[in-house]
């Protein structure tokens, strides 16, 4: 009897103590969020653009983009994307190699500008997506994460900006899925804590890698939503350092 | 004569291109865009050219543009316009109209990547080539002329940015661009036939301090440029921690003329008297004007601190062999040589832009600052005080002497950025200290509406004040011109 009572009571602490071990933070989990997204060494990709505006009107971009990601790093990912169409944004292209250096080709003036971080909270060419949304700055850089729900298959973070980030969204929530360790959605508000933005990710699976194939972000005080649509999806093809250059900036799509 | 030439050329390179498509099975683009702009006076005005309320002034552009890749490295860029403007003096008691059509190349170029090395890449034919790292006012972009008729609130708009009212005529030339490994740049450009400023001679003359019925002569009117006036440069760039920062070398010509040399007559016993030269000048009897060949090293640079974007945009200028001079001779004395050679412009002097943007949150959307202060527009130079004194040189309006300018452009976009409420100008303002004496302002507020994705439409007006006859803007003192632009894309 007493042989019994102490081995219940053994599992129950070793129970008891491998659960504090396994139990994450909701930091940790954004973390993992973010070494996930950064996992592929390199993406490319031909992206549609489509706005919706809220009479339901669309409008389609085609771009070209390449991401470079630098796993393990403390190191912002890399981003070129090139305009293909219509033809008034045809050969348009945006660099971002750091938070605080990106650069905007504008085919008409056949030259490469700097483009200050100010610019990150406003609208990407139109879309629902800030300058900031396509850094690909890590965010638990800038959040406090807290777990607020879990279930069998993800977690639910409320996210908290840092007072020294600079971020466009003061709070919000993510869910992160427990298998990709990817965001499946995000609730983004604005400063008086009001529901702004939703965004909606559809992962798949490449190789080893999840990539975000469909993105939408919705604004809800305009109705407007923005969706990326990545198509013909190429991951890890050792895409080189000089593929994210002014050089490459101006080049014209292919 | 040119004209008939680079059609010719033109049309030989637009068939050799589509053979060369054809037979290799090329995908060319075809793209192209269609601008017109509509000025309406507001109100009569009498500088430098009479307006009535109600006259009207339409300039229209249409391009077509041939693109494509031959093969993975070498692509093709071919794109003709038609520019039209017309005038319509419906304001006035008789009633005329006047208009101007001109076909030509905008742009004609192909671009040769990795060539030889595969670190360069190669553009000939007709191009940009742009420097510096200022807003549109770029004093180290020496290779492509100006438009100045934008500035002086005139041609086809295409709105969105400063460097749209500095548009700049693409120039047949030759680039190499190599980007070491280290990611230094280095630039060399050459073209070899350098091309003048869209400006008149007979406007050009109108600005100039004398009085009409003096002889002038331009040595480039007939001939334009010999074959040996080329314009070449090299610039160095690369970024240094988060800073861009280039050097730049243009060894060229001037867009625009100055004075080469003023025959005058004075007196010379009225200069042994005490008076001065301008005291004792008696008459102008002929004037040259020639574009000054000068030298330019440039330096400029880019970066952001605390998230506001910041530039810098410094240019030398050293004129060769062309400082201009007054001769001034004596008719009372019977043989007289020319005595006193006075230099027009000084040996050297800078001009420079500095400037920053940010980007002002109210509520979700954002306000646009772009503020630029800059010392010495495209037609300005340093002229010498003798000359200024002497009022062979203007201290002030066209072709003047350095002034002194702020640039600034505000900009609201809202409903999804489909609409753009802006403002922007050019404040003029002379040296320190003599405000009251020659400033003038230039103001474009308009609002633009981006009605689908390949259609533009703005509506605004230009404005101009300050001293009449005294700056550069306040000549066009009390002129409002409302405008309507719009522009397809397709």
């Amino acid at each position: 009897m007493k042989k019994a009572f102490f081995a219940s009571a053994l599992l129950v602490f070793m129970f008891a103590l491998s659960s504090a071990v396994m139990a994450v933070t909701g930091q940790e989990v954004l973390k993992m969020a973010d070494q996930a997204f950064k996992a592929p060494p390199d993406v490319t990709a031909e992206t549609k653009m489509i706005l919706v505006d809220s009479n339901g009107k669309e409008k389609v971009r085609d771009m070209m983009t390449w991401i470079k990601n630098f796993p393990g790093q403390d190191k912002d990912s890399w981003r070129l994307m090139k305009f293909s169409a219509p033809s008034d944004v045809k050969n348009i292209g945006f660099l971002s190699l750091d938070e605080d250096l990106m650069y905007l080709y504008m085919p008409e003036f056949k030259k490469n500008r700097r483009i200050a971080s100010h610019n990150k909270k406003d609208s990407f060419v139109g879309s629902d997506f800030f300058y900031d949304d396509l850094s690909a700055s890590d965010y638990s850089k800038h959040y406090d994460a807290e777990i607020i729900s879990e279930d069998d298959s993800s977690w639910k973070l409320s996210l908290k900006l840092r007072p020294s980030s600079d971020k466009p969204y003061p709070s919000g929530t993510i869910t992160v899925d427990k298998v990709s360790h990817m965001f499946t959605k995000g609730e983004f508000n604005d400063s008086s804590g009001q529901l702004w933005k939703i965004l909606n990710n559809k992962n798949e699976k490449y190789g080893n890698y999840w990539i975000s194939v469909d993105i939408t972000m919705e604004d809800v005080k305009k109705n407007h939503k923005t969706t990326l649509r990545m198509e013909n999806v190429k991951v890890d093809t050792k895409l080189e350092d000089k593929m994210f250059t002014e050089r490459q900036l101006k080049r014209p799509v292919k | 004569m040119k004209k008939h030439f680079l059609s010719i050329a033109a049309t030989l390179i637009l068939v050799t291109g589509f053979s060369i498509c054809a037979v290799a099975e090329v995908d060319i683009s075809m793209s192209g865009d269609l601008v017109n702009t509509a000025y309406t006076y507001v109100r009569k005005v009498n500088t430098p050219v009479t307006h009535n309320g109600g006259d009207m002034e339409l300039a229209g552009r249409a391009r077509i543009l041939f693109e494509g890749y031959l093969n993975d490295f070498t692509s093709l860029r071919f794109e003709p316009e038609v520019i039209y403007t017309e005038t319509f003096r419906t304001g006035s008691d008789s009633p005329s109209r006047a208009d101007e059509h001109e076909g030509q190349i905008h742009e004609a170029s192909v671009r040769f990547e990795e060539f030889i090395l595969p670190s360069l890449d190669f553009t000939v034919g007709k191009q940009r080539i742009t420097w510096g790292k200022a807003d549109g006012m770029n004093p180290t972009d020496n290779f492509n002329p100006d438009n100045l008729s934008l500035m002086m609130g005139g041609g086809v708009m295409t709105l969105g940015s400063t460097s749209d009212l500095m548009d700049k005529p693409y120039v047949w030339g030759v680039r190499l661009e190599n980007y070491f490994d280290n990611g230094i740049k280095v630039d060399f450009a050459w073209v070899p036939r350098v091309a003048a400023s869209n400006f008149e001679v007979d406007d050009i003359q109108s600005y100039l301090p004398f009085q009409a019925g003096i002889g002038v002569t331009y040595p480039w009117k007939e001939d334009g440029w010999q074959s040996g006036d080329t314009s070449w440069g090299m610039r160095v760039s690369s970024t240094v921690g988060k800073m861009d920062f280039s050097l730049s070398y243009f060894r060229g010509y001037d867009d625009l003329p100055a004075i080469r040399s003023v025959n005058v007559d004075y007196s010379l016993a009225l200069v042994a008297g005490g008076a001065s030269m301008t005291e004792a000048m008696t008459g102008i009897n002929s004037i040259e004007i020639s574009y000054p060949r000068y030298e330019v090293i440039g330096m400029d640079f880019a970066g952001e601190k605390s998230s506001i974007g910041f530039w810098g945009e410094f240019a030398y200028y050293i004129p060769n062999d062309f400082a201009g001079a007054v001769y001034a001779q004596d008719p009372s004395i019977s043989g007289s040589d020319t005595i006193i050679p006075i230099p027009i412009i000084t040996e050297n002097y800078v001009k420079y832009t500095l400037g920053m943007d940010y980007t002002f949150r109210i509520g979700e959307e954002g306000l646009y600052t772009n503020l630029q202060f800059a010392h010495g527009m495209y037609d300005e130079r340093r002229y010498t005080p003798e000359s200024r004194d002497m009022g062979i040189a203007y201290d002030k309006g066209m072709l003047s002497n350095l002034q002194n300018y702020i640039i600034y452009r505000l900009e609201y976009k809202f409903d999804n950025d489909e609409k753009t409420l802006a403002v922007m100008g050019f404040y003029e303002h002379g040296r320190v200290g003599s405000r009251d004496d020659n400033q003038g302002h230039m103001f474009i507020p308009y609002l633009n509406w981006e009605v689908e994705d390949d259609k533009d439409l703005a509506i605004g007006f230009i404005g101009f004040t300050g001293k009449e006859d005294r700056s550069k803007f306040g000549i066009y003192r009390g002129t409002l011109k409302g405008f309507i632009n719009y522009k397809i894309t397709w």
